[in-house]
């Protein structure tokens, strides 16, 4: 009878795998989703602590990249981070139908060592259209 | 005679149709243990361990029918036979003394040990006849023999569909598992949370440079001396390197020190808005450092568009438009 009890027992303990692998992907889901909502690091973007927010769907992105060299060529890429360098023209026309479409911001994602003057020059491109505002994309800074 | 249904747990047998004394009989030569399982015979209660029925192990008569053993079983709590052993409790008594009445109504009915069985008892059809044996007459009800006052068999059927061999104590309900359906209510919470928020980009809001190169508005004779303009703006400095200077006043390339330096340019002078002069290839995140100052502050900002490095034009007038004071 003794015998019979310790099967009994030993056949309680065995722990069921199946929540640790729900949690898991739940881990896995919820980092997926979050990660892609704070768009690429290809820039390096200067850090402020006052900033207006800008809603994703009204403006219209523009990065600059950081220079390759000390007299390289300024790129820059329409979207947030992604995207092909484009001209200038290019750009104007995307900022055009981004007022068209109803997105009259105009954000300027630029890294921190993007002389200041292409900034400026940028901004200057852009602001020749009409109803367009200007905005110079900055994060968080880092404590 | 009650028969009983046992489960042999060490062969893992069933054996059907026990008498109570051979279920004793192999309790005592060990055949049958304490862990094997019992019930009664062509049921399907559930199985009950032979220790929790103390009642099997003493040599006492039990009644032929269940009914009045329902009462015995479901009043009893789980108990150690060893304990019961010792001192017989009333409930025990009360059913000897029910199971006592029921014999002797049988024995004097049927009492066929003693009786002389004459010619007339071959008449089987009967109701003197002693060698008939009692046949249930679907008629007449009352000819069965009858432990309590009315005899229904639905109320057999309905307790012995309550008579059960478990432990006692009130029905269990069926648990429902709520900790997975929780956990789904979480995620998708936590999906919706997520992908439904609105991403928020931050950015600083600045005035719109003038679209004239320097050179143009250079020749269109709106340039200023930088002098000039000291009087209406706060003039900012930054050359190629990043070092900061407010009105000519070298100061820390750090916000705090900024913020403080331009608060009390403010304060001294009364000039409301300030002027961004920077070297065409002074790093972005030293104007933005400078923008963050002036809007910390609510200072209006007006940028001075450098000539490109290729030229030697003098930095062009600031055209743009003073930014909307403290947000």
């Amino acid at each position: 009878m003794l015998l019979r009890r310790q099967v009994n027992e030993e056949r309680d303990e065995h722990i069921d795998m199946t929540p640790m692998v729900d949690v898991v992907f739940q881990l896995m889901t919820f980092m997926l989703f979050s990660v892609q909502m704070t768009g690429g690091e290809k820039v390096d973007i200067p850090p402020a602590r006052h900033g207006v927010g800008v809603e994703e769907s009204t403006a219209t992105f523009l990065t600059l990249l950081k220079p390759e060299g000390p007299d390289a060529e300024p790129r820059v890429l329409i979207g947030n981070g992604e995207g092909t360098p484009a001209s200038l023209d290019q750009i104007r026309r995307a900022v055009a139908e981004g007022v068209k479409a109803g997105r009259r911001k105009v954000v300027l994602q630029a890294d921190g060592a993007v002389p200041h003057g292409e900034v400026l020059k940028l901004a200057s491109a852009v602001t020749e259209l009409e109803g367009v505002t200007l905005h110079i994309g900055v994060q968080e800074p880092q404590p | 005679m009650a028969t009983w249904d046992v489960f042999h747990a060490d062969r893992l047998e069933v054996v059907r149709g026990l008498s109570t004394a051979s279920v004793r009989e192999a309790l005592a030569q060990d055949e049958l243990r304490d862990d094997d399982l019992i019930r009664p015979a062509g049921t399907t209660v559930p199985w009950a361990r032979i220790a929790d029925f103390p009642d099997l192990m003493e040599p006492e008569s039990l009644p032929a029918s269940s009914l009045v053993r329902t009462e015995e079983f479901t009043s009893e709590p789980r108990t150690d036979s060893r304990d019961r052993d010792l001192a017989p409790q009333e409930d025990d008594i009360e059913s000897l003394e029910i199971i006592d009445d029921t014999m002797e109504e049988f024995a004097s009915d049927f009492a066929l040990g003693s009786a002389e069985f004459g010619h007339d008892d071959l008449q089987l059809d009967d109701d003197e006849s002693l060698l008939a044996l009692p046949v249930a007459d679907p008629d007449s009800p009352e000819q069965v023999p009858e432990l309590e006052e009315e005899f229904d068999p639905q109320d057999e059927d309905e307790e012995a569909a309550e008579f059960t061999l478990s432990r006692g104590g009130p029905e269990r309900v069926e648990e429902l598992d709520l900790a997975a359906m929780v956990d789904v209510a979480f995620q998708l919470v936590l999906f919706f949370l997520v992908t439904a928020t609105t991403v928020l980009y931050k950015s600083l809001e600045v005035p719109k440079p003038n679209p004239d190169s320097p050179a143009a508005a250079a020749a269109q004779g709106r340039s200023r001396t930088l002098d000039d303009l000291k009087d209406d703006y706060i003039l900012v400095e930054i050359d190629a390197a990043g070092a900061m200077k407010i009105d000519r006043e070298p100061v820390a390339g750090e916000m705090n020190a900024v913020v403080e330096r331009l608060r009390s340019a403010r304060e001294s002078t009364k000039r409301r808005a300030m002027l961004l002069t920077a070297d065409f290839v002074t790093p972005h995140r030293n104007a933005v450092l400078a923008y963050d100052a002036a809007n910390e502050i609510g200072l209006g900002i007006a940028i001075a568009r450098p000539s490109a490095p290729d030229t030697s034009k003098a930095p062009a007038p600031p055209a743009a438009k003073k930014a909307a004071t403290p947000q």
